[in-house]
């Protein structure tokens, strides 16, 4: 193909982030948003490199422009909503930018998006029957990217569309399995290809950083004191759901490809607690790699020893153990020897594990372990007088089984649970003015908290609420306006799975007195039935709390509690507080008094 | 307060499924309903040694129905195997009692009382939460099914019962297409394509239509069901068949009353009499609740323009189309007191027998086989 693509752009449009809960309405799934965001480290010119798969020649050089363009919210259906996109894209492209020349391919993201062929229909439907075929013509290429390209090929309206003509270039299709398929203007069938996995590589970000926050920050987790057979550890992460994001899974596969390298039959052991897990990276594994190697994935039934075939070696170039987490390695060490007693042929053994913590140890039997990510925590002894959480009488669980994990103690948030959290993400602010225009000696930055523990801390949430509120649901959440809590109302929203809240300015609540209702001219924002919770992120002196319980009242509700993230006052001042709500319960995620702490002197 | 005990009588070989359901409750249930007024049913399955998957969602149904709208106090005797069982009875309804433990049956039974223990009889309290170690279920015990693809299953709990309803709900119509795209979801991550692949060498880009396609459509087709306050979705395996089975029931508005307007104006434009019909369930006959629900499955299903035809979804067409010509399976539709079957040609008019049931409802049952 003539090399006359350099300086060519790329224009590539997804839907604003901001927006996908309103595609939820029509179908549309939660989506993988996680892996297809943009990102720091991400390259843009990965984009180009999977253009280039499909067979052109654009220059990497080629400038991308990322655009994420909204979907209304009066959008009526899934088409509409669609055909608006292409309206906003077209409104955002022909912005004439800085530089470059005019734009050469259009790429369409939809590969956050968990689909169905029929939402394809009505998705094509908008993009290319609704009159936009003066942008579409400005691309030398459209390429469509989705999960599956099958739900492109079956669209009935898509099919019907092609036959008559209707589409005014080529459009591509490209799927995250490496499937791609190129539908023609003129009516013929569609040609199918493969292409590689570098490109998706490097538009995925598989940079061991991001990985590293995908799994710590990102995922759902548990963090107390678990008690393990062989050492205690302090964090749980749900590599489950770690391992089903695209980029992810993406690196976690390269590192394997690695590992293997030129083997072309292989003996994969799957051992762990979580073997849910184990089980779909084995089956995953089998199912991309199955055509070119042989490989044969066991998993040792429950209580029962490992199925390692007779005289291994000379059915297996090689052996990998594959595993969840590893510690001390004392569950895997005894597979990795009996790998070694009926190794005749003197194969590879390797070791796999999604992760291991920081002071695992590199060998197991002198085999190497090859880890995904290293967790930046230690394991600990399970001696109570070597265990550091033990010293501190940090509540201890023991888990003979993953579910065991999932698991708040009595009195967590703990003293070390809250100071390690605020530590580790720099909350602690010293001398600072509140929005009452006090000053204060201590504030916690309740944002940089959620920003980093939001997965823990929605699990926290939920078993504090069911906990303290059995058998009930909240209909709105009441609080105040302010950014400084915005963070925690909207993880407590999302953790309770409420669908409405109700902010209030300050000075709506100081208006309120207490016989007088709601003062004039203000609209009541509840109905009757409605379950209200009260949230703020923090008491000083629970004056926030008690006027927006104050203002609940005013309108004719009593709410049925109130939950915070933390409280400095003493159990008289809670008492007044829950009195004003008929005894109804106000919780703080984690207390610590006013005077006389720690941190005061 | 009296007592009545009414058993299931399953197949010979102990197979409960969805005709023996239906003989159940026309045979069993219906003619007594007067009669158990004022006193409490224990209906009885301990002889059920193998479970249909639609069969136990479509039940759910039904005992919610009985509960809700007929007013029946009942409690159930679930399979359990005993020491005075022989070894293979014994093994036979402990399967069959960890088969309903791993499938959450108790989620189903959720739907109808929060505490499940009150829909069981005193001494299977505990049914749901015995004891560590189960006597069953190990892997290599199970003899029969693809090997390794029912231990994938269970281990990644892909054969749990999934409730669409959300469970904080109060109130007549819980089911959320939140909820539903939340399923669609949590299938669609799992990747069940690369297992059907791994496990059952099924071609891979036809296993991944199992849950991106079939799977997805069938789940989605639930909102088309206006009404329901019930619906649930499971996957399992036939083991004696070596079929994978998708099962999806609510209990909302039947297909042919959903279909019915769109039907009557399609129709309209070439049979007058349609025109300002009312779809009532109960005066049409057999053929014709078949003929409307029918409609639903063919392509083009309708030939109206604009909006009603951009939300005209084609998802039935698509679940028969592709259960049936892509994966040489069964679809099982059972609405408005009718049970479709098609198989072989996606084409062809499906097989229609009655299935009388008083409740209100649909149940998808898509089988493939496995080879």
């Amino acid at each position: 193909m003539p090399n006359d693509f350099i300086g060519a752009g790329i224009v590539l449009a997804s839907v604003a982030h901001s927006d996908y809960e309103r595609l939820i309405k029509f179908g549309i799934p939660e989506s993988e948003r996680l892996s297809w965001r943009q990102t720091e480290t991400r390259e843009s010119a990965g984009f180009v490199s999977l253009v280039n798969e499909l067979g052109y020649e654009y220059s990497t050089e080629s400038e991308v422009q990322e655009l994420y363009v909204g979907i209304p919210e009066e959008s009526t259906n899934l088409a509409d909503a669609f055909s608006r996109f292409m309206t906003n894209l077209a409104r955002d492209t022909n912005r004439p930018p800085d530089s470059v020349n005019r734009p050469q391919v259009l790429i369409l993201n939809l590969m956050p998006f968990y689909l169905s062929v029929t939402l394809l229909d009505k998705i094509a439907r908008g993009i290319f029957l609704k009159d936009h075929d003066e942008f579409l013509r400005q691309f030398e290429t459209i390429v469509v990217l989705l999960r599956n390209i099958d739900w492109l090929l079956k669209s009935k309206v898509f099919s019907d569309a092609t036959q008559q003509g209707k589409l005014v270039k080529d459009v591509w299709a490209l799927d995250i399995r490496c499937f791609a398929a190129k539908f023609h203007r003129d009516s013929s069938a569609p040609r199918q290809i493969m292409v590689t996995r570098n490109a998706f590589r490097a538009v995925l970000d598989t940079d061991i950083n991001r990985i590293y926050r995908s799994l710590i920050f990102e995922t759902n987790s548990y963090i107390g004191h678990f008690g393990l057979p062989s050492s205690h550890v302090r964090t749980h992460y749900d590599l489950s759901e770690f391992i089903k994001r695209d980029n992810v899974w993406e690196y976690l596969l390269q590192c394997f490809e690695e590992l293997i390298d030129n083997a072309d039959s292989l003996l994969l052991i799957g051992i762990g607690m979580e073997r849910g897990v184990i089980q779909k990276m084995g089956d995953q594994l089998m199912s991309l790699l199955g055509e070119r190697i042989t490989i044969i994935f066991r998993q040792p039934d429950i209580d029962s020893e490992p199925v390692i075939p007779p005289n291994w070696s000379v059915n297996f170039h090689m052996a990998i153990v594959v595993t969840d987490i590893i510690c001390t390695g004392t569950t895997v060490d005894p597979c990795i020897q009996q790998l070694q007693n009926d190794n005749k042929q003197n194969r590879l053994i390797k070791i796999f594990a999604i992760a291991s913590m920081q002071n695992s140890p590199p060998m197991l039997s002198r085999v190497p372990v090859r880890a995904g990510v290293q967790i930046r925590r230690k394991f600990y002894s399970p001696n109570p007088d070597e265990c550091h959480l033990c010293k501190i009488a940090q509540p201890l669980r023991e888990v003979k089984k993953a579910g065991d994990f999932c698991y708040l103690a009595q009195g967590q948030l703990t003293p070390f649970d809250f100071w390690e959290m605020v530590t580790d993400a720099h909350a602690l602010e010293r001398d600072v003015t509140d929005a009452h225009g006090r000053q204060l000696a201590y504030r916690i930055n309740t944002q940089k908290l959620v920003d980093r523990y939001a997965r823990w801390l929605e699990n926290v949430i939920k078993s504090r609420f069911v906990g303290t509120w059995p058998g009930s649901k909240v209909d709105v959440i009441c609080t105040v306006n302010e950014p400084t809590g915005a963070a925690f109302t909207e993880l407590v929203k999302k953790s309770l799975s409420v669908s409405r809240v109700v902010k209030l300015g300050r000075e709506q609540l100081v208006r309120c007195t207490s016989t007088g209702g709601l003062p004039d001219g203000v609209k009541n924002p509840f109905k009757p039935s409605d379950h209200i919770l009260v949230v703020d992120d923090g008491m000083n002196t629970g004056n926030t709390v008690s006027q927006l319980i104050k203002y609940c009242k005013a309108a004719g509700n009593i709410p049925i509690g109130g939950l915070v993230l933390d409280s400095r006052l003493d159990e008289t001042e809670m008492r007044v507080l829950t009195a004003k709500m008929s005894r109804n319960r106000l919780v703080a995620l984690y207390t610590w008094p006013r005077t006389g702490h720690p941190i005061d002197s | 307060m009296s007592s009545t005990l009414i058993h299931v009588e399953p197949e010979r070989s102990g197979f409960f499924g969805l005709t023996q359901l239906e003989a159940f409750t026309r045979l069993k249930i219906e003619p007594s309903i007067k009669a158990m007024s004022g006193s409490t049913v224990t209906m009885d399955f301990s002889t059920v040694r193998i479970w249909d998957i639609a069969a136990l969602l479509w039940l759910t149904v039904a005992l919610d129905h009985y509960r809700r709208n007929a007013g029946i106090s009942y409690i159930l005797r679930l399979p359990q195997g005993s020491d005075q069982m022989s070894s293979g009875d014994r093994d036979a309804f402990d399967r069959s009692a960890d088969y309903l433990r791993r499938w959450r049956f108790d989620r189903a039974l959720q739907n109808i009382e929060a505490d499940v223990s009150k829909l069981l009889v005193s001494d299977q309290h505990d049914y749901f939460d015995p004891g560590e170690p189960r006597r069953f279920y190990l892997a290599k015990k199970v003899q029969e099914e693809p090997s390794g693809l029912l231990q994938s299953l269970i281990s990644r709990r892909l054969a749990e019962i999934r409730d669409l309803s959300d469970p904080s709900f109060t109130g007549k119509t819980p089911i959320s297409a939140q909820r539903i795209t939340q399923c669609v979801r949590e299938f669609q991550a799992e990747r069940i394509g690369d297992i059907l692949a791994a496990q059952c060498k099924i071609e891979k880009r036809k296993a991944d239509l199992f849950s991106d396609h079939l799977l997805t459509e069938a789940l989605l087709n639930v909102q088309e069901h206006p009404n329901a306050s019930i619906g649930m979705v499971a996957i399992s395996l036939m083991g004696n068949t070596k079929e994978l089975v998708l099962s999806v029931v609510d209990n909302g508005d039947s297909i042919p009353q959903t279909i019915f307007e769109r039907y009557v104006q399609d129709l309209g434009d070439d049979d007058r009499r349609v025109i300002g019909q009312k779809y009532d369930r109960d005066t049409m006959t057999r053929d014709q609740r078949a003929e409307i629900a029918h409609y639903a499955t063919m392509k083009g299903v309708t030939r109206k323009k604009g909006a009603v035809a951009e939300n005209a979804g084609m998802g039935l067409t698509y679940i028969k189309q592709d259960s049936v010509a892509t994966f040489g399976g069964k679809l099982t539709i059972v609405t408005d007191k009718v049970r479709m079957i098609y198989k072989e040609d996606p084409d062809h008019n499906p097989d229609v027998v009655d299935w009388p049931h008083p409740w209100r409802g649909n149940l998808l049952r898509i089988s493939i086989p496995l080879g």
